[in-house]
């Protein structure tokens, strides 16, 4: 028997969960669709009946990341109940396939059913919006060819693994307690990056951002000095660095979990 | 065989639960786990089940670790907790969705116990009272088949028809590849029931026999039919005293259980001599 990973397994643990769980699932997909309904409608309205594609992917941003940040942070929440924990931890599948349906339903599934909300939405309220004004809309194109809007995709793998950590990690109010976390994490990155970068540059610094840029003045003159592009790769390679490292994280937390 | 070995384990390193335990289970006996409160008795169930971590040893069964959690080893375990979460599916979906897990688990034996017990098949789980719950956690468990079944306080919810009822189901579930261990403070719920007790006392297994071995070696009578030069132990009650005595004549009597435990519990050194 492998004891790793079994097809069969899973596709039944697969079944198992979403037996359990659609109603929820359905739920949540209503109120998502509700929410951007409310959030594409309102700026509409507020924009004259039509939203720029930058104003689409705005919203589109906002809404994935949040949703898709709260949706990831209780995907584990069965094991931070005593009750739950006890049934999900000895039910014969291996720790992999219970991680792997845990992964798929919240980076893979929540994915999908976000990009077919948010264009149903969109177009519906461009359309409306079109023909109150009259005027002609462009809908938003996230796989753009010329890949501007690919970076949100790349936000969604950093924020979906550290929800998926925290959703492991912490027992309860997971979502509040792992953005407290980034928030203590990114203001501690934001205080030692600021004497490294007045020690490397002898220049009144206006502005940094780590991993980003920094803005100086010089001669009366403000500079902005950003990575060289031949950095990006490295940047990109980076962050899916740390993406694998926090999936591997969550993947032990949840193999040594006890109730 | 389940076999616990130099078990040790702690909720912190300075305050220990078990130093050393060692306990060894066979197929074929209903066991009843008895113990003081906070003795550590349902700590003990989930290191077998592998729902802790042991600090030191470890619990094997079937040569599977339960610290390592596989597949293999949870297909030959079923834990029924003290307390329960089912999910809002109906009893019958429920067998649909998880007994496909437990390469034994008999559908129809199940059914037959829901119906022994009264519970509806069609009835939506998280809607049922807690005794009607564990009823359906009880026919599922007996129902898959495993190896190794591990009920903590299984009676509590349940009413008096249930408990005999219950009692009468898990006597017609043992055979001879499966041991179940039931851990209970309500020790007259186990009478005719469990075959062997164990007792967990000051972070040792202090007792680990059947109830034959039990009534051959202990004789449980009134003081008054007691030989006053082999009594062990005595307890008073509103009908007179009972006593624990030394079997030195062969004579059989029914292993009277609460008074065994209070006899261990006390410190009788005598009591657990003998036994071991």
């Amino acid at each position: 028997m492998n004891n790793i990973f079994s097809f069969r397994r899973f596709s039944l643990l697969f079944s198992k969960h979403t037996t359990e769980y659609y109603k929820t699932y359905l739920l949540s997909a209503v109120v998502l669709f509700f929410l951007l309904t409310l959030g594409l409608g309102f700026v509409c309205y507020k924009s004259g009946g039509s939203i720029s594609e930058k104003g689409q992917f705005a919203v589109f941003l906002l809404a994935f990341l949040g949703a898709g940040s709260i949706f990831t942070s209780i995907i584990f929440a069965d094991f931070g109940d005593k009750r739950k924990s006890i049934s999900m931890l000895t039910l014969p599948v291996s720790t992999f396939e219970k991680y792997l349906v845990a992964w798929l339903y919240s980076f893979v599934i929540f994915q999908l059913v976000f990009l077919l909300s948010f264009y149903v939405v969109d177009f519906l309220v461009l359309t409306i919006g079109k023909s109150w004004r009259d005027q002609e809309f462009r809908l938003l194109n996230v796989f753009s060819p010329r890949g501007e809007y690919r970076f949100g995709f790349l936000f969604y793998m950093l924020f979906h693994s550290l929800a998926f950590l925290g959703a492991i990690f912490f027992e309860k109010i997971h979502f509040m307690k792992t953005a407290f976390v980034v928030f203590l994490l990114s203001a501690l990155i934001f205080l030692v990056n600021q004497p490294i970068a007045l020690a490397l540059f002898d220049v009144k610094l206006e502005k940094v951002v780590p991993f980003v840029g920094l803005g100086i003045i010089e001669g009366g003159r403000y500079y902005n000095v950003d990575p060289l592009p031949s950095i990006r790769p490295v940047m990109l390679s980076l962050s899916f660095t740390i993406v694998v490292l926090l999936w591997i994280g969550a993947y032990f937390k949840l193999k040594e979990k006890e109730v | 065989m389940i076999e616990i070995s130099n078990l040790t384990f702690g909720y912190s390193k300075k305050n220990l639960l078990f130093k050393n335990l060692n306990l060894k289970l066979q197929m074929g006996h209903i066991y009843g786990l008895l113990g003081k409160n906070g003795a550590g008795k349902s700590t003990l169930l989930k290191n077998l089940a592998g729902l802790v971590f042991p600090q030191e040893g470890l619990c094997s069964l079937k040569g599977y670790h339960s610290a390592d959690r596989l597949p293999g080893f949870l297909q030959e375990l079923f834990f029924i907790p003290e307390e329960m979460h089912l999910p809002s599916i109906t009893a019958s979906q429920f067998a649909g969705s998880t007994g496909h897990f437990y390469p034994k688990f008999n559908e129809e034996q199940y059914i037959k116990m829901l119906a022994e017990f009264d519970v509806p098949v069609s009835s939506v789980l998280g809607k049922l009272s807690f005794g009607q719950q564990k009823k359906v956690m009880i026919a599922f468990g007996l129902a898959t088949n495993t190896a190794l079944l591990i009920m903590d306080e299984p009676t509590n919810g349940l009413d008096i028809p249930s408990k005999v009822k219950f009692r009468k189901i898990i006597a017609g579930a043992l055979t001879d590849e499966r041991c179940i261990i039931i851990s209970t403070h309500q020790i007259r719920d186990l009478d005719s029931l469990i075959d062997s007790v164990l007792v967990l006392h000051e972070q040792e297994i202090v007792l680990n026999r059947s109830l034959d071995e039990i009534a051959e070696r202990l004789q449980f009578t009134t003081a008054a039919q007691a030989n006053k030069a082999a009594v062990l132990y005595e307890e008073s009650n509103a009908i007179g005293i009972n006593t624990i005595s030394e079997n030195h004549n062969e004579t059989f009597s029914k292993v009277d259980m609460e008074m065994l435990f209070n006899a261990i519990i006390s410190g009788q050194k005598s009591v657990t001599d003998i036994l071991n």
